[in-house]
């Protein structure tokens, strides 16, 4: 009755008005209909990372599209929306969502401002590097999708490997190598602003490497910087991953690591999301194996 | 093959431009009446409501699809434009914005943009790096031509792939010490978009697309007497070596704004005016009007392709110019075969 009547007072005011009234009609008749939409929520993830934790919600019903970095279970089907900073506006709102969830990277800035303008609520958390931020983030999108029962479940799984984490943390003076190890080829090493980097922190060592993002290194490059520490994630499944490190690269067995065993792997399928509840678990893990 | 009159062509080319200009409007991710698409935007420009689309859809055409058809159609216009000139004045079939290190220029701009910058200022200073990069290289080719007895075309040419080659080598070094996140940010920016049209934006193009286009017409006599040789068009009284200065600002001003706007979208440039000479002729009066028609036409259908491809995500334009320019540009290459035997 009240949406009837709205609508009736703002067409005959549009008329005067144009295109400044049919913006703020536009806002007001669908914050009402959004009212009458609380439990079946359409949701876009943006970020891999959210997507994580949605799916770890049990919302994969309520999700219908993410982004190309993303990873959903073969079986579910959601429209992927492409790059998350070369979003369509038109693409979006073409899914009919009720909720954009994304990190602070969403773009390009017309398009947010466009579904700032929208009845969509957009909501964009910050990409978790930490324990703390994960924990914020979950709680967040657990209200925002009124599963807080649930969430309150990974709050403590976060709880749990965090407390792990801290009993487990290595000398701040430990110096650790992440590597990737790409279909063979070549060593990546992790600089900083990279999911390696905020791992080395989690576990409480330093990082052998100052330089950004992910760069090239050679064996000889590696073996002079004498990490105490290698951590070695790969893309596939592979459980070999440090016998396979070894036997491409005899050479690293110069370095203390490897003089010490302080050689381990880490499931790149954990880490593709970042610091996600999967990460952080293994992390632990792998922290308990190194001490 | 038969040639068509310029008259016929004009408006066989206006044709195609107003049904692209509809398709553009009425096509999109989301499905909606093609009527009331239209009605949509009459009704913003005179608030009037005879659409019966909601008012969210309303926004989608006025603010999302009207906007990026203009600039598709102004940036599709420039770009064949600047080819015919290009083309016309260097006398050489392969010349096309990019010839002059316009568009690797460009890309080293917006790529340094990308990299160095803060997140949040890149939005604004891409394009302007962009531009400076495309003024900036095409200035140090032209300097590099420079002799005393005046621009050795075949030296623009080559100084044009020298410095392709070395901004191409920068790109690479700025690739390697990129981070994942800026290098898809360069190859996306690389393959040129027409989505993000704002009012400064456009008003911008049009403005640079008016004059540009009025000035290369005020020329289009001399285009066509150097169509004869340099050294013929000197004896018929023009300036030549001023009006390849002239020429070449205005075309690099052109070109810049256009790539700061849209980034790089390759082959309208090169095809939309070999298709205009193979079928109207090469009369630089008739060519450039409807090199821009046609250019702005190509653009638009290839943005609407981007669109709908992979709804709801977006193809980058400059993708579906190539992959629909490309085996179009051979097959009228293999129809024409014989005249150039």
């Amino acid at each position: 009755m009240s949406r009837f009547f709205y609508y009736n007072i703002f067409s005959l005011s549009q008329k005067k008005n144009g295109l400044g009234f049919a913006l703020l009609r536009a806002l007001l008749l669908n914050s009402l209909m959004a009212l009458q939409v609380v439990a079946d929520e359409r949701i876009i993830s943006t970020d891999a990372g959210v997507t994580d934790v949605l799916l770890a919600l049990n919302a994969s019903a309520q999700l219908i599209g993410v982004d190309v970095t993303s990873v959903v279970p073969s079986e579910l089907s959601v429209a992927k929306i492409g790059y998350h900073r070369t979003l369509s506006a038109e693409g979006l709102i073409s899914l009919n969502p009720s909720i954009i969830i994304g990190s602070e990277h969403m773009g390009p800035p017309e398009v947010i401002d466009f579904i700032k303008s929208s009845s969509v609520k957009l909501v964009q958390l910050p990409a978790a590097k930490d324990a703390t931020q994960l924990k914020q983030n979950i709680d967040a999108i657990g209200k925002l999708i009124d599963k807080t029962a649930v969430a309150g479940e990974l709050l403590n799984r976060v709880d749990t490997a965090a407390a792990t984490l801290a009993a487990q943390q290595l000398a701040s003076s430990t110096r650790i190598a992440f590597i990737l190890l790409m279909d063979g080829r070549s060593l990546r090493l992790a600089g900083t602003e990279t999911v390696g980097d905020d791992i080395i922190k989690l576990m409480g060592g330093t990082n052998i490497a100052d330089q950004k993002a992910y760069q090239a290194i050679s064996p000889e490059g590696l073996i002079n910087l004498a990490p105490e520490v290698i951590i070695v994630a790969g893309r596939g499944q592979s459980d070999t991953l440090v016998a396979d490190l070894l036997l491409q690269q005899p050479l690293l067995e110069l370095t203390p690591a490897a003089k010490h065993s302080k050689i381990s792997q880490l499931s790149g399928r954990s880490i593709i999301a970042g610091i996600s509840i999967a990460a952080l678990e293994s992390v632990a893990l792998l922290a308990k194996e190194l001490q | 093959m038969q040639r068509v009159s310029y008259p016929a062509a004009l408006w066989c080319c206006g044709l195609l431009a107003i049904t692209a200009i509809i398709f553009s409007i009425t096509n999109g991710a989301m499905s909606l009446a093609a009527g009331d698409s239209l009605l949509a935007i009459w009704d913003a420009l005179w608030g009037t409501q005879f659409s019966g689309l909601a008012d969210y859809q309303q926004l989608i055409i006025v603010e999302l699809r009207l906007p990026r058809t203009l600039l598709a159609l102004l940036i599709g216009a420039m770009l064949a434009q600047c080819g015919a000139v290009m083309q016309g004045l260097f006398r050489n079939p392969l010349a096309d914005p990019g010839i002059i290190g316009a568009s690797s220029g460009a890309a080293l701009g917006a790529a340094i943009a990308i990299i160095l910058l803060p997140l949040a200022m890149q939005g604004l200073a891409t394009p302007i790096a962009a531009f400076i990069g495309a003024l900036a290289t095409t200035m140090l080719v032209f300097s590099l031509a420079q002799s005393d007895n005046g621009t050795s075309v075949i030296m623009l040419l080559l100084a044009g792939v020298a410095v392709t080659a070395f901004s191409g080598a920068m790109m690479g070094f700025l690739n390697v010490i990129a981070d994942d996140q800026a290098l898809r940010d360069i190859t996306l920016w690389q393959m040129g978009a027409v989505s993000r049209a704002s009012t400064a934006s456009l008003v911008m193009c049009a403005t640079v697309l008016c004059l540009v286009a009025a000035y290369f017409q005020h020329h289009s006599q001399s285009l066509n007497a150097l169509l004869l040789g340099e050294a013929e068009a000197r004896h018929l009284g023009i300036d030549v070596e001023r009006l390849k200065i002239k020429l070449i600002i205005a075309a690099t001003i052109a070109i810049g704004v256009a790539v700061s706007v849209s980034g790089i979208i390759g082959f309208v440039g090169l095809v939309v005016p070999h298709l205009v000479r193979m079928t109207v002729g090469p009369d630089h009066r008739t060519l450039l009007p409807l090199a821009a028609l046609l250019g702005a036409v190509l653009l638009l259908f290839a943005d609407v392709g981007a669109r709908l491809i992979m709804a709801p995500a977006e193809l980058p334009v400059g993708l579906l110019t190539a992959v629909v320019g490309a085996p179009f540009f051979t097959l009228l290459l293999i129809k024409q075969r014989k005249s150039f035997l």
